[in-house]
């Protein structure tokens, strides 16, 4: 396997994720694009962005979930899809500086990141996750 | 947890099954399910009965969890299913609602024919996906302050009519003339006031839709004449639900409430069921938090409603004799309310939660509109584009034996992935507008996922519920306009 990446997993209602990296900052980055590639975003290339926003602290799940759920607000309200994260500790919460670019258009809509039997594990070549997402 | 299957559950009648509260240690209730056995059968392919189980665990159920036959995986709760807990000692929890709270269905009559309409299908199609905003992310043109939106969401439907954008029979014929008691948009986050205010009046996606129907039969002539249904005749559906608005208030609360649950000593086996005491500040909170998002719910549909009479009045004014659009009913299939229900024996207030699931009250129940107190409560039971819906009526015996509950769709059987693999979103809609079904879509492969193949067969879950007695059936619905985002 290699060391980061994503794969979309069968749910018979929703959509879900799974998602491996070889530590957590990767597996935020990949799931970030698995989530994007979920919504089959088209972003407009010629324009870049950047916006900075805070995770807060917590255990990982709550972290990953606060993380991507920030990043469907960013999709749907501000039309912004990012490419590059800087993740950074400050005060103990995560604060992420991410560049990317406007969205031309989103196919398909996800409501919400769920924690339904969500746990992150540990594995000798990092961390890996399953995230199920309400459409 | 011991392997189950179908050998495993106790047979009650044909069309209701029992697991009993001993198969799984941290089970607090049984779990009754109500289903042909083929129906059944289907639903060990996926977690639905695993979920259930999980639900059964859940602090203050005052009985069974009970599962409808349009039943299948969610997260956290499955799809189908109602709790009900004790208001003192039992929990609320916003994985057993939902995120799109207040998620529902209105049906609109009218006394159009078919042969009045037809030729002008395709126009009233295009006019109705044209005044009804649909899509990801697509605003409304209606907006209000956040200020507007407090004051709307505390009065749900009567403040649609304080505005003059419902009449007093659109609120008489809502759930709850379309207001949940107790709303207070302080416990609604300020992201949530804002996405909300941009988001009145538009559909969204995924299994979304507006359709336009022929009542195609009708079973129960004279309930189906007090609803305004006549075999031949024009009706719409519009299933949409409480938009970024909700989404947003259950992520803050399903976030918020996961400290509540260690806090005061509740185990879960998975963590999308997070809870709290209904009688906790945080309980408390939600709950406030969560009727803000229902009310917003039942104005979205209202606001839609007037679009889509708008629309029937643009294109079929002075072509047809009597083109307006009556309500018939407004329901919630994704909702978390205090009702009073017998339990053994004793009437008693609880908080019913029910996550793809319909009430269906019985005749001369309370909360029933006047003019529907001797049939029962129209129940909407929405098909997949292509395929039938139907409208039902609740009976007594759903009282009795569901909470007053009923299904709510067909359910899916195949993955949206899957779906996509082997359904071209373009082959799909030459075949419906081939059966005479005009599509308005925003997305094919959206289309692809919602095809009609990816669902069970609506016919065989009505007779599940029909045979388990907890509805009736009036009359059933075939599409001919179908508009999704």
């Amino acid at each position: 396997m290699v060391t980061s990446g994503y794969e979309e997993v069968d749910h018979i209602a929703d959509l879900a994720l799974h998602v491996w990296g070889k530590d957590f900052e990767a597996l935020l980055r990949e799931a970030a694009c698995g989530v994007y590639a979920l919504m089959d975003i088209e972003p407009n290339l010629k324009v870049q962005i950047s916006a900075a926003f805070y995770v807060p602290q917590g255990s990982a799940e709550m972290m990953l979930v606060d993380f991507l759920s920030e990043l469907l607000y960013l999709t749907e309200e501000n039309r912004e899809l990012f490419t590059q994260f800087d993740i950074s500790i400050e005060d103990e919460n995560f604060l992420i500086r991410a560049s990317g670019h406007p969205i031309s258009s989103i196919k398909r809509v996800i409501k919400a990141v769920t924690y339904h039997n969500l746990n992150l594990i540990h594995t000798d070549n990092g961390v890996e996750a399953t995230i199920t997402f309400d459409v | 947890m011991s392997e189950i299957s179908i050998d495993r559950i106790t047979q009650i009648n044909e069309f209701e099954w029992e697991i009993p509260k001993g198969f799984r240690s941290d089970m607090r209730v049984p779990v009754r399910l109500f289903a042909a056995r083929n129906l059944l059968e289907e639903s060990f392919n996926d977690k639905t009965i695993q979920q259930a189980i999980n639900a059964s665990t859940l602090p203050g159920l005052v009985k069974a969890v009970m599962v409808m036959p349009d039943m299948h995986q969610g997260y956290g709760f499955p799809i189908g299913g109602v709790a009900a807990t004790n208001l003192e000692t039992g929990v609320v929890s916003p994985g057993g609602i939902g995120y799109d709270i207040n998620c529902g269905v209105r049906l609109l009559s009218s006394r159009i024919s078919l042969e009045e309409v037809i030729d002008w299908l395709p126009e009233l199609a295009s006019m109705i996906n044209q005044l009804c905003p649909s899509g990801v992310g697509v605003e409304s043109d209606f907006r209000l302050s956040v200020d507007q939106l407090a004051d709307a969401c505390q009065g749900g439907a009567q403040w649609a009519k304080s505005k003059g954008y419902a009449t007093a029979v659109d609120v008489d014929l809502t759930e709850d003339n379309g207001c949940l008691q107790g709303a207070n948009p302080e416990k609604v986050s300020q992201r949530a006031l804002q996405r909300g205010r941009t988001q009145l009046g538009t559909l969204g996606a995924g299994n979304h839709f507006i359709e336009v129907d022929l009542i195609s039969d009708v079973f129960d002539e004279q309930s189906a004449r007090v609803m305004g249904l006549f075999k031949g005749e024009i009706a719409v559906q519009i299933h949409t639900g409480s938009r970024g608005f909700g989404h947003q208030i259950c992520t803050d609360y399903v976030r918020t409430l996961q400290g509540a649950v260690s806090k005061y000593g509740i185990t879960l086996p998975d963590r999308q069921l997070v809870c709290a005491p209904i009688r906790s500040p945080e309980g408390q909170d939600y709950l406030a938090a969560m009727r803000c998002a229902a009310n917003f719910a039942f104005i979205n549909r209202q606001l839609l409603s007037n679009r889509v009479r708008d629309a029937f009045e643009s294109v079929l004014a002075g072509k047809v004799d009597n083109w307006q659009l009556r309500q018939v009913y407004d329901i919630a299939h994704n909702i978390g309310k205090f009702e009073k229900h017998l339990i053994n024996g004793q009437e008693m207030t609880v908080c019913v939660h029910r996550k793809g699931a319909t009430r269906a009250f019985g005749p001369k129940s309370l909360g029933v509109p006047e003019i529907y107190q001797e049939i029962g409560q129209p129940v909407l039971v929405p098909g997949s584009m292509g395929t039938c819906s139907w409208v039902l009526a609740g009976t007594e015996t759903s009282m009795e034996r569901s909470f007053g509950s009923c299904c709510h769709g067909a359910g899916r059987v195949m993955s949206r992935s899957q779906a996509k693999r082997e359904i071209w979103g373009e082959d799909l809609m030459r075949r419906l507008e081939q059966q005479g079904v005009h599509i308005r879509a925003g997305s094919m492969a959206g289309l692809a996922e919602e095809a009609p193949q990816a669902y069970k067969d609506v016919d065989l879950v009505v007779e599940s519920v029909v045979g388990a007695g907890i509805a009736r059936k009036v009359a059933r619905l075939t599409p001919l306009i179908v508009i999704k985002g």
